[in-house]
């Protein structure tokens, strides 16, 4: 799976996808990046495999949203490693803050 | 027929394995902690990456990171934290700027700092942790 993989997987679950950044948002939205080397594959001193680790970011203002479950559906059916690494409540906003860290080859 | 050899030592070698179970906790602390201390420069500098030029940057985050004692957890597991403490100068808890500034919020871009320093800095964290313990375990031996 690429970067653009990545893109296109979200693309298809329906709210708005952004890379890095999204501002001015009043509705829910997915924002992804690639941050970082995860653990790639060295041999004959060459990098053989290059693992690239990412986060992908869900906002979204519903309680139980659906969404969330149909992303990490799309990252399973895709086979691409990812774990929900953190859920934050913004007070301010009304914001709940889904966020995964995936890994590509 | 077969020949019985001796064989010498046994008593010093009981002694070192003794001595090596009895310092394993403190070896394994060592490590952790210069493990650790690799791992917190790491953050250390991301983080000042993240915040170079900022004019909002008073500092006190930075000073705010740090690494626990290591400890032994319910499983035997030793282990220490890094991470951040206290409060800024206007009451903000450092943990919560650390986490906005990692997983970023909707008004808030993300700059990861944390895990990008763990990704980075593994492969040297282990080697240093397993150079500790050979040398800890080198000094017990020699005894």
């Amino acid at each position: 799976m690429t970067l653009q993989g990545i893109r296109d997987l979200l693309l298809n679950i329906g709210p708005p996808v952004f890379h890095y950044f999204a501002s001015g948002q009043t509705s829910n939205y997915i924002v992804w990046a690639e941050d970082s080397e995860g653990d790639s594959l060295h041999a004959d001193g060459r990098k053989t495999e290059q693992v690239t680790q990412g986060t992908i970011d869900y906002f979204t203002k519903t309680e139980f949203d659906p969404i969330k479950e149909q992303i990490q559906n799309a990252l399973n059916d895709a086979d691409i490693v990812w774990r929900l690494n953190s859920v934050q409540y913004e007070k301010d906003t009304g914001y709940i803050h889904y966020e995964w860290v995936f890994e590509v080859v | 027929m077969a020949k019985m050899q001796s064989i010498y030592g046994f008593t010093e070698l009981e002694k070192q394995l003794s001595s090596l179970s009895q310092g394993s906790i403190e070896i394994g602390k060592r490590a952790v902690r210069r493990g650790a201390g690799i791992l917190a420069d790491q953050v250390r500098a991301n983080l000042r990456k993240n915040l170079a030029g900022s004019e909002y940057s008073t500092g006190d985050l930075e000073e705010s990171l740090g690494v626990t004692p290591a400890g032994v957890d319910k499983n035997g597991v030793i282990n220490a934290k890094v991470g951040f403490d206290g409060y800024d100068r206007k009451g903000v808890p450092n943990q919560l700027k650390a986490r906005a500034m990692e997983s970023g919020t909707s008004r808030q871009r993300k700059r990861p700092f944390i895990r990008p320093a763990v990704n980075k800095a593994k492969q040297k964290v282990e080697k240093a942790m397993e150079q500790t313990i050979d040398e800890e375990i080198s000094k017990i031996v020699k005894e």
